[in-house]
């Protein structure tokens, strides 16, 4: 008895002692330097103890996955903030999405900040992917470049899910024709229509899928999948290098020098997230209306360009370039296998030129594409009336050929794959912005305005 | 066969070193190893599959004893994967609806007084736009064959606002991305006197079967 009394005593005695020492490791340990590395050893399973010169240089990574992952961490916060109010049915989502605009300490600031970080995520992922392919960084980790797409992918489909949430008029003819463009996905597009529905149409199960899938299984695969890409960067030996190019592997402590510059960028990232948010209102679109769109009935912006390729045609817009493009960044690392040049940008002044090339090609194919199209007033009468000429004959169609023309002439020009995969995808980006842009000038009846000029009023 | 083998093998002395110590250097060691061992190897045998496979096979020969510690991995590996590929059918299976709500096929349009001679209506709730004239009733889609938006009337015809496709007043393709005209549907006229639709039902563009008279025939009853 009176030794459980003596004992208790003494570790009551002991507990502000010991509640440092239990809570943070290492601070009693003789040797100064362990504790260091002990206090910091989440920080070193990210990072290892020294990094190269290089890694610390803002130009090569443009800090675009850091500002990424911030992002995603802004949007974890916000959203669980705006999950204490939003309801997801049918009846009450607008309303509360109101409620939180007009009736919420701070609910607009929170809203802004998480559709703002939503639409700086989609752009920092984009360059963020764009960076690692002009790098050639994919070259043998493979499996790195492959979770990475898959990010890429989780996060449009975040995006896309979001999209549904505030059931406003906006958001419900998006997902319609989303889903409508299903039907041209030869297979599983049906089933994954229903799947997605929760029947045939938008209804109430749709709200409730979508409201699942972006508040808990998509960001969940995120969170493993991005964990798993920042671990895999660490294993596949920091940022892609290879030997050929000039030296600068001066070994550096990655603490404090690459931390801190870590912590910066995310710092500036929070207050430009956080000044945005606080001046500039994220909209609301009308009530949703299940039976009239409005006119033009106009997808995000980040969706424009598929907007505006499945105007030419369905099933180039919605299956044949989505493929072609999805498969292109699979394949790449595992058909570009050449080990010079990785590292640097756009590999060396042979591939630079190459790629430069196919995207003067693409911008001019593009203006001459849109030119024989549009002379036509949307579609050639002999065209249009037959459907697979109107799907081979548009300018969609025409950028996926030139894309792998592009391809084929760089890596003959050049002989090097890394040519002709850069080749096809710096086509394609073109397009995707040349479409965007197009999109972006859509206005009413489907006739094209500049953005500064003003809508004719219509119906 | 002899491959794939040797590259398991190679592994082998992996995870006892993988210890979280020093990481970097073994890693850098794994990479050297297998950098050294396989490389050249599977180059080797993709080059000369013949002669200098059957030089390197003969250390996994030597080795390979455990075969049926390689059997039970591979089939407990299988059992995983089967068990997971069958957890992952059966949740896609229960979010795949048995039964859904949808607009019903098959369902009255109105009396005939409700739409005049010369006149076409939307039925914004159905989906539907019917026309009637001196022929009868007809009753087609207003929903855009290309991507599922209703369509909006214009002078000439229809017109979609999510991607532009035109259609002239009998819903078939003017221009734009839709590929198929607006779907007509059979409509007949039932002994409770109104007009019924089966959406389940298409019919030639322009059929309009339903012959009830003027609209004063139509408004008396």
């Amino acid at each position: 008895m009176s030794g459980f009394f003596s004992s208790l005593l003494e570790n009551i005695r002991a507990l502000p002692g010991n509640l440092v020492r239990g809570l943070r490791p290492g601070v009693d340990s003789q040797n100064e330097v362990a504790a260091k590395r002990l206090r910091r050893s989440f920080i070193y399973h990210i990072h290892p103890l020294r990094v190269t010169e290089r890694a610390l240089s803002p130009w090569v990574t443009l800090g675009l996955g850091v500002i990424t992952a911030t992002c995603f961490f802004v949007l974890a916060v916000s959203g669980i903030l705006l999950m204490l109010y939003y309801i997801p049915t049918t009846k009450s989502a607008y309303q509360s999405m109101e409620d939180i605009q007009y009736a919420v300490t701070l609910g607009p600031f929170v809203r802004a900040l998480h559709r703002w970080a939503a639409h700086a995520m989609m752009i920092t992922v984009l360059l963020h992917l764009v960076r690692v392919a002009a790098m050639g960084a994919y070259y043998k980790r493979e499996l790195n470049w492959v979770i990475g797409l898959c990010l890429a992918g989780l996060v449009m489909g975040l995006a896309f899910t979001g999209y549904l949430l505030p059931w406003d008029q906006r958001s419900y003819w998006a997902v319609s024709v989303a889903t409508a463009m299903l039907d041209n996905v030869p297979l599983i597009g049906p089933t994954v229509k229903v799947l997605a529905l929760g029947g045939q149409q938008i209804a109430q199960a749709t709200l409730l899928r979508f409201y699942m899938l972006h508040v808990a299984l998509l960001p969940a695969g995120l969170l493993v999948l991005l964990a798993f890409h920042i671990w895999r960067i660490r294993k596949d030996g920091g940022l892609a290098y290879s030997k050929d190019l000039p030296e600068s592997q001066a070994a550096t402590p990655a603490w404090p020098h690459l931390v801190l510059r870590e912590a910066v960028l995310i710092i500036a990232a929070l207050v430009a997230l956080f000044l945005v948010a606080m001046f500039i209102d994220a909209p609301l679109g009308i009530p949703v209306d299940p039976h009239t769109p409005s006119n033009p009935e106009k997808a995000p912006w980040y969706f424009l360009w598929a907007q505006e390729m499945v105007s030419y045609s369905a099933v180039v817009g919605a299956f044949v370039f989505p493929l072609v493009l999805s498969g292109w960044l699979v394949l790449l690392p595992f058909l570009d296998r050449q080990a010079n040049s990785v590292g640097r940008w756009f590999g060396g002044r042979s591939c630079k030129a190459a790629v430069a090339m196919a995207s003067l090609a693409a911008i001019i194919g593009l203006v001459v594409f849109e030119w024989l199209y549009l002379r036509g007033g949307g579609a050639d009468q002999t065209i249009a009336s037959t459907p697979w000429l109107a799907d081979l004959l548009n300018p969609a169609a025409g950028m996926i050929g030139l894309a792998l023309l592009a391809a084929v002439i760089s890596g003959m020009a050049t002989g090097s794959t890394r040519a002709a995969g850069l080749s096809g995808i710096a086509v394609m980006l073109v397009a995707i912005v040349g479409f965007t842009l197009m999109g972006i000038c859509r206005g009413p009846d489907w006739v094209f305005y500049w953005p500064w000029e003003e809508w004719p009023l219509v119906n | 066969m002899g491959k794939k083998k040797k590259k398991k093998k190679n592994k082998q002395p992996k995870p006892p070193a993988a210890s979280p110590v020093k990481e970097e250097q073994v890693a850098d060691e794994a990479a050297a190893v297998t950098a050294d061992a396989v490389e050249p190897e599977t180059k080797e045998a993709l080059d000369a599959p013949e002669s200098k496979a059957s030089e390197n096979n003969q250390p996994v020969v030597q080795t390979n004893t455990s075969s049926r510690r390689d059997f039970l991995t591979l089939a407990g590996q299988a059992a995983v994967g089967v068990c997971a590929c069958t957890a992952l059918a059966g949740s896609l299976r229960l979010a795949l609806p048995d039964f859904y709500d949808g607009p019903p096929e098959v369902f009255a349009l109105g009396t005939p007084a409700d739409f005049k001679t010369g006149t076409m209506t939307w039925l914004n709730e159905n989906d539907l736009f019917v026309v009637r004239d001196n022929l009868g009733f007809g009753a087609f889609s207003s929903r855009c064959t290309h991507l599922g938006c209703t369509v909006r009337r214009t002078a000439s015809g229809f017109f979609c606002p999510c991607h532009g496709a035109k259609y002239d007043s009998s819903g078939s393709v003017v221009s734009g991305p839709a590929r198929r005209p607006l779907p007509w549907f059979h409509v007949w006229a039932e002994a409770d006197g109104r007009i019924w639709v089966d959406t389940g039902k298409q019919v030639e563009p322009g059929t309009k079967p339903v012959n009830l008279g003027s609209d004063e025939t139509g408004e008396k009853k």
